[in-house]
């Protein structure tokens, strides 16, 4: 199992190496600089100047080499259009933000999918089932911002009991992860009832009913376990996605996490900083689908890492 | 076994992760409301007022900072600041000005005349890179000493190179421009020597030194050799060290700038021109004065909550990055007792529509824009809220003289006629924009512009026929009678975007022109122009005070912003004779012959006058519409019983 870690973090790093490059190659061709995105045009001396500041004046494999080396040494450096910050001091104030609504928004996704599923999956053919699977399916088909313009104006503007957005408190954090939890809680949904059908029609499910185990006891104890795998495997793309589709989310409700940072810094051609998000997008990213290939082995003793 | 435990409880584990997560992310944001709340178009660039460049960075900043002058809230003249007098010469180019006693830094130190000759030494230094270091300028010397323009016999100023200072002093913002004072050597330039471009042989001095030095866009600094007369011994400088004693910066005397401290209490200032809109710029914030010992101890970091000293009504309390800036009263300001807010947020909202909602729900007072397609509705509404005036701004069409088909005048006059701008106005913008005929903005008084022709389809159609011809004499086009082919590049945004494809519908309507839209995001268009990469693209601009010249100056000839390759020696003449001018009354006059000279050429088309689309709580006393839509901090109020029965009423309804 160490082995298994070992072998993916080291792929980690290469994927890092190759994001980083795509990146910065894509980046240096995008039309535009840092220091064109200014309202006005600058003095090309000031420009000069500016450029020299952060090695822009040198030819793009210097520039390579150099911010290469940089992040070597754990120096991820200035944030170029926002001169007052580091490009470690955004990270360490959006992290916990995204973070939170990350968080949030799964467990949302897992509890309201799972309920859903399960509900669904027992009630098969009644009219709770094909409500569940419908809300689901409409939940897969709209993007995120829509559900999110359509959660503001109902539960903001007509029935006001949450704040439009912004950062502090938790009241604030409940729509914006509800958004971003809808398509996944849906599909998890899918996926769960899914499983659970499978699993119900099982000879050791019809073994524990036969002894006479409560009906609730051998939905949860014996057929959800069963049932689950397809759900953890699902967890993976499900935590990238919640984390990636944040970028919108964010947006809409003003919440100052990485995802508000990366598009800003992308458009404001921020190149420090946007390299610097990129990469820890993709760290986390790798990170979760590690975490997520080891929950699985813990939750079916029957799975070998290779 | 372990893994048994685990896989057991695995459920309860990942809800305690998740909880502990949860508990430790959210309480990091939670701060009471303050009294103010606006959200200024996304978050500041920076707070430094020197690097600052922006209308959101100057909000934040005018509430931290004080200049010699601040603004009047209804009109925006300059009223007393930290100067509580000011005497002005006759010819208008010496301006002395006369700080009060009580003024004072938010650690209570007193703000002196020397803070002021320092802080803008900073903004001039090459090095800080100030986007605004050219307003100054108008300074005596102070162009020189930005631009590195010097001559023979000129007192300089030689700083060492940065790694040679301590690495404290490498911590300072920015490094050489604060660390000179105590390191650099001064002396009189003896001789400026130019060296071949090889860099081996040295052409004779003598046909140098008479002759002054080339600017350095000119020369590259590789290629000069300075001479410099030090405590009585001549010494040789080269940038690199290859041709003498290494150097980071070689300047101009900062005390030949004519910002002089004659006192701690007085300040003069020469202007090379005159000026009389130099008030004006002492309002603006690269002018502002910051607090070196603050700068020396924390270096880059100086504009961190914690660390920041200032001198306005307000001090920083509290920085989040995109999320909020806070400030509160800064009991050490020498008017506190006319600041009524004790504290006031400023939040980073990007999104016009987030902004929109924070408004309405009461989370923000005053929002700078509503999303464009709201404003008919709003307005609609008729609320007392929503008013928009009129703003400093025009948009307008750039058009590339250089192009080949562009560089025709007739075809620029047609594509200018033939488009109906009041259409713009009144179908697409719809918030009391107003079509324009000329460049200098109607908020500007006591000016009579000069105009354009009006929207004239016929004439258009006859001069897009005059101008085939000669494209077609002058071999550009292959027949007389093809449609010509425009692009026209605009900024994506709903409002460019509609009035692009209005633009393309009448050139093609009225003219018979085949016209392509390129939508693109600013930088991209930015870079554009500065490479005279399009044939027409959307523009705008924002004048910085109430003067003509903030708007005709754009299209001097060596004009930064100028952007269209258009060059016009009349035009710059009568640019320099209004400079000149200490008369008001002339001095217009020379503007409205250049603007006329401008409105003839076109290469740039007018479209619309701005207006501002902010919205401002009725409660919130101290708020009026002006031409900046700017509204200074220090005036403001909140008559708390109406806003209680506001909020009341939206809660009830």
């Amino acid at each position: 199992m160490i082995g298994f870690v070992l072998k993916r973090l080291a792929w980690m790093v290469l994927t890092l190496w190759v994001v980083f490059t795509i990146c910065f190659v894509l980046m240096r061709n995008a039309k535009g600089g840092p220091f064109d995105a200014s309202d006005r045009k600058l003095d090309p001396e000031v420009k000069k100047v500016l450029e020299a500041r952060y090695h822009l004046d040198k030819s793009k494999w210097e520039q390579y080499y150099y911010e290469l080396g940089n992040y070597l040494r754990g120096d991820l450096g200035m944030s170029i259009v926002t001169y007052d910050y580091r490009v470690s001091e955004v990270i360490a104030e959006g992290w916990p933000v995204s973070v939170a609504l990350g968080l949030l928004a799964l467990t949302l996704a897992l509890s309201v999918g799972l309920t859903a599923g399960i509900l669904a999956a027992v009630y098969r053919g009644g009219w709770v089932d094909s409500l569940t699977m419908f809300v689901a399916t409409v939940g897969i088909a709209l993007p995120n911002y829509v559900i999110a313009s359509l959660a503001i104006l109902l539960f903001v503007f007509i029935v006001p009991i949450f704040p439009p957005g912004g950062w502090g408190g938790f009241d604030k954090l409940i729509l914006p992860a509800c958004c971003l939890a809808a398509p996944y809680a849906a599909y998890i949904a899918r996926l769960t009832r899914t499983g659970m059908l499978e699993v119900l029609h099982q000879d050791y499910i019809r073994t524990a009913i036969a002894k006479g185990l409560p009906a609730s006891r051998v939905i949860l104890r014996h057929a959800l376990r069963g049932a689950l795998l397809p759900v953890v495997t699902f967890l993976g793309p499900a935590a990238a996605g919640i984390l990636t589709g944040s970028l919108v989310i964010e947006l809409i409700f003003a919440i100052p996490g990485l995802g508000t940072h990366l598009v800003q810094a992308a458009l404001k051609k921020d190149f420090t900083l946007c390299m610097g998000l990129v990469l820890l997008y993709t760290t986390l990213v790798y990170l979760l689908n590690l975490i997520v290939d080891l929950t699985y082995t813990i939750l079916d003793p029957r799975i070998r890492l290779e | 076994m372990i893994l048994h435990l685990i896989r057991r409880f695995f459920p309860l584990l990942l809800l305690g992760v998740i909880l502990a997560g949860l508990i430790w992310a959210v309480p990091l944001g939670q701060l009471p409301p303050a009294d103010y709340t606006i959200a200024s178009g996304g978050d500041v660039k920076t707070i430094d007022p020197a690097l600052a460049s922006g209308v959101p960075e100057g909000r934040v900043i005018g509430s931290l900072f004080e200049g010699l002058c601040a603004s009047d809230p209804r009109t925006l003249e300059p009223v007393p600041g930290v100067a509580e007098r000011w005497e002005i010469s006759p010819d208008l180019k010496t301006y002395t000005f006369f700080l009060r006693d009580n003024a004072k830094w938010s650690d209570g130190a007193p703000v002196t005349a020397e803070d002021f000759v320092w802080s803008m030494r900073r903004v001039l230094h090459p090095q800080t890179a100030s986007e605004y270091s050219s307003e100054m300028w108008r300074i005596e010397n102070a162009k020189r000493y930005t631009k590195r323009e010097l001559r023979v016999g000129d007192p300089v100023e030689i700083e060492v190179l940065t790694e040679q200072l301590s690495p404290a002093e490498q911590a300072l913002w920015p490094p050489a421009a604060l660390a000179s004072d105590q390191r650099a050597l001064r002396g009189k330039m003896l001789a400026i020597e130019k060296l071949a471009a090889e860099g081996e042989n040295i052409s004779p001095a003598d046909e140098k030194k008479s002759s002054a030095s080339k600017p350095p866009a000119e020369t590259p600094l590789e290629q000069v050799r300075y001479v410099v007369e030090i405590k009585g011994v001549p010494r040789s400088f080269h940038k690199t060290g290859r041709h003498g004693e290494p150097f980071e910066w070689l300047l101009l005397d900062p005390a030949q700038i004519a910002i002089r401290a004659l006192s701690p209490r007085k300040l003069e200032f020469r202007l090379e021109d005159p000026f009389p809109y130099f008030l004006h710029l002492m309002k603006f914030y690269p002018y502002a004065p910051v607090q070196r010992a603050c700068l020396e101890r924390h270096g880059r970091n100086w504009t961190k909550a914690g660390n920041m000293i200032s001198n306005g009504p307000f001090r920083l309390d509290t920085r989040r990055y995109r999320e909020r800036i806070r400030v509160v009263k800064n009991e050490n300001y020498w008017d506190r007792d006319a600041v009524k807010l004790n504290s006031a947020d400023f939040l980073g909202v990007e999104s016009h529509s987030t902004a929109l909602n924070f408004y309405l729900t009461g989370q923000a007072d005053w929002i700078e824009f509503v999303p464009i397609s709201t404003t008919p509705e709003l307005l609609a509404q008729q609320r007392p809220d929503f008013q928009p005036a009129p703003y400093i701004t025009l948009n307008f069409y750039r058009m590339n003289v250089t192009d080949p088909q562009l560089s025709n005048k007739k075809l620029r006059q047609a594509l200018n006629l033939a488009i109906d701008k009041r259409a713009i106005v009144e179908r697409i913008t719809r918030a009391g924009q107003t079509p324009a005929r000329n460049l200098v903005s109607p908020v500007i008084k006591g000016y009579e512009p000069a105009l354009c022709g009006d929207y004239d389809p016929v004439r258009a159609r006859q001069l897009y026929d005059e101008a085939r011809a000669e494209l077609f004499a002058a071999g550009v086009i292959a027949s007389p009678q093809a449609a010509l082919k425009l692009k026209l590049q605009y900024n994506t945004n709903e409002r460019h975007q509609a009035v692009a494809e209005f633009a393309q519908d009448q050139w093609q309507r009225n003219l018979g022109a085949s016209v392509q839209l390129n939508g693109l995001e600013w930088a991209a268009l930015q870079a554009n122009w500065n490479e005279l990469n399009y044939k027409i693209s959307r523009s705008g601009w924002v004048g910085d005070y109430p003067d003509p010249a903030t708007f005709l100056g754009l299209f001097a000839s060596d004009g930064t912003n100028n952007q269209t390759g258009w060059k016009n020696e009349e035009y710059d003449g009568l640019l320099n004779k209004a400079k000149r001018s200490p008369d008001l009354a002339e001095r217009n006059k020379f503007y409205q012959q250049a603007e006329a000279i401008l409105m003839e050429e076109l290469p740039i088309m007018p479209l619309y006058f701005d207006v501002s689309t902010s919205m401002s709580r009725t409660y919130v006393k101290g708020v009026y519409p002006n031409f900046h839509d700017l509204h200074p901090l220090k005036g403001i109020w909140i008559d708390q019983d109406e806003k209680q029965k506001a909020l009341a009423a939206e809660r009830a309804r």
